[in-house]
């Protein structure tokens, strides 16, 4: 019997594999048959936009989700509490983006040209938060006792245990913040134009009026930015999984 | 009890009160943004737009069950050819791949599908289930390698060791103990996945064919471009959210029970 499975295990695997690795090489090859080299400059330029607007939803983010992943795992003590607040964090993070969207489109009169930069910050908030909070969960519990027997006080412990053993977990959760932001569209597409869409808005916005090939440059542009922005991400904080048999 | 941990000195409690600061704002924030959210619900709330709301919410459930079934087995299989079905020189590249490729942004992803004749040739259902379980699978995968990172190696290895061959291993040691935290896996890439659908359903105006949709109902109803929807969207985006939370959340509590 576990011979049969382990027959049909292995033909899962490999089948999910080659299924896949087809469609997404079918579809970058569309995306590059597609794309036009005269759009190129259109994508510089919406780069060059995309960059300040998601470095700035990350900024106003990161403060909200340092203080919420320090305080999950840090400073509330185990309890009613503490479970209240990881699993609302863990909610936010299933709600879908567009949600973030309808409220930045309810409130755009209200928060102006900033409404682009304020739903995307809601949009990551809550995952970095997860991630953040995950990094800090990662400082080995041995050190932090050692620091504590040593005489340390908590505040101690965390500046000078958890806050350096976690500093390349947080550049790396960054990045990959960065990452995520740059290929969001789910948010902007309720957002008007004249808001000054970041590139992934601006891919929704050309596709849906029929200027594909531009759309597919972006989409490229896109992919090979949060492509590398997630390689970095990675090599900067490797996790510890990585050196398996 | 370590209660309050941090406020034993003055320095202490000083940081812990700017970190409790931004938690209330961080919660604040968000609560704020819901009760806009109903108000406005509330402000278009009518018979039809609930009815409408509770439609998109039964079809989505449904769009969902559906690429369950096609996403699902096909994010775990990926994730357990890189995490051991592979050869062993391999799969540390491949892990590494997995988890690079889970986070492809949605757009890239969705746009060639935009680029194929894909409704005329597949039919509504299909092409919706095709498109949510392709932006599916790179998180579902991505996910499932986490989660199989946990199941303790050695164990694996002495399955090997003592004859098992690695679809063996893996059938009897790395499923049972790995097979909760795959489902979560499974939840957060439906959950994102849904949300990101929407990119195909503004583009391709018309080809969920009067299905009711969330994501379709909300992003129609801002944008105004659907007559009589724009009442039930803020109701829809509502349905959305605990839609969203509630599969993602129960996905974190089939994680922590197992």
């Amino acid at each position: 019997m576990t011979r049969w499975l382990g027959v049909l295990v292995h033909l899962w695997g490999w089948a999910s594999l080659v299924v896949v690795v087809t469609v997404l090489a079918a579809g970058l090859g569309v995306l590059v048959a597609t794309a036009a080299p005269g759009a190129l400059p259109l994508l510089g330029g919406s780069i060059l936009h995309t960059g300040p607007v998601v470095l700035a939803a990350v900024l106003l983010a990161a403060p909200f989700a340092v203080t919420t992943a320090v305080a999950l795992d840090q400073v509330l003590p185990a309890g009613n509490l503490r479970d209240a607040l990881g699993l609302l964090v863990a909610a936010l993070d299933g709600v879908p983006a567009l949600v973030v969207g309808v409220v930045g489109a309810v409130l755009a009169p209200a928060l102006g040209p900033a409404v682009v930069i304020v739903v995307l910050a809601l949009a990551i908030a809550p995952s970095l938060t997860v991630a953040l909070a995950a990094v800090l969960d990662r400082a080995e519990p041995e050190e932090r006792l050692a620091a504590q027997a040593l005489g340390a006080t908590p505040l101690q412990v965390l500046l000078f245990v958890v806050g350096p053993a976690s500093a390349k977990g947080f550049a790396a959760a960054g990045l990959r913040a960065l990452a995520r932001l740059v290929g969001i569209a789910a948010p902007l597409v309720v957002l008007s134009p004249e808001a000054g869409l970041p590139i992934a808005g601006d891919i929704v916005h050309r596709a849906a009026s029929g200027d594909l090939a531009a759309a597919a440059t972006l989409a490229l542009g896109v992919l090979a930015l949060a492509t590398a922005l997630r390689v970095l991400s990675t090599l900067i904080d490797r996790p510890d999984s990585w050196s398996m048999q | 009890m370590r209660a309050w941990r941090l406020a034993r000195t003055p320095g202490g409690q000083l940081v812990g009160a700017l970190v409790l600061t931004g938690t209330g704002l961080f919660v604040a924030i968000y609560l704020g943004a819901f009760v806009v959210l109903a108000v406005e619900a509330a402000h278009t709330l009518s018979t039809a737009a609930l009815t409408a709301a509770a439609m998109a919410l039964v079809g989505t459930a449904l769009l969902g069950a559906w690429t369950t079934l096609l996403a699902g087995p096909l994010g775990t299989g990926v994730a357990l050819w890189a995490r051991w079905l592979a050869p062993p020189s391999l799969r540390r590249a491949a892990t590494g791949i997995v988890r690079v490729v889970g986070d492809i942004p949605p757009a890239c992803l969705l746009v060639p599908i935009l680029l194929v004749p894909a409704s005329t040739v597949f039919g509504t259902w299909a092409l919706l289930t095709g498109a949510i379980a392709i932006t599916a699978v790179p998180t579902v995968a991505a996910r499932a390698v986490q989660a199989l990172d946990r199941v303790p190696g050695d164990e694996v290895l002495q399955a090997i060791a003592l004859g098992a061959r690695p679809g063996e291993a893996v059938a009897a040691v790395v499923l049972p103990r790995a097979g909760a935290d795959l489902l979560r896996a499974v939840l957060a890439g439906l959950a994102r996945a849904i949300g990101e659908t929407v990119i195909v359903l503004l583009v391709l105006d018309g080809v969920s064919g009067g299905l009711g949709v969330l994501t379709r109902t909300v992003a129609l109803g801002m944008v105004g471009a659907g007559a009589g929807e724009g009442g039930v969207a803020p109701a829809a985006a509502l349905a959305l959210a605990v839609l969203g939370g509630v599969t993602w959340t129960a996905g974190v509590l089939v994680e922590r029970r197992s």
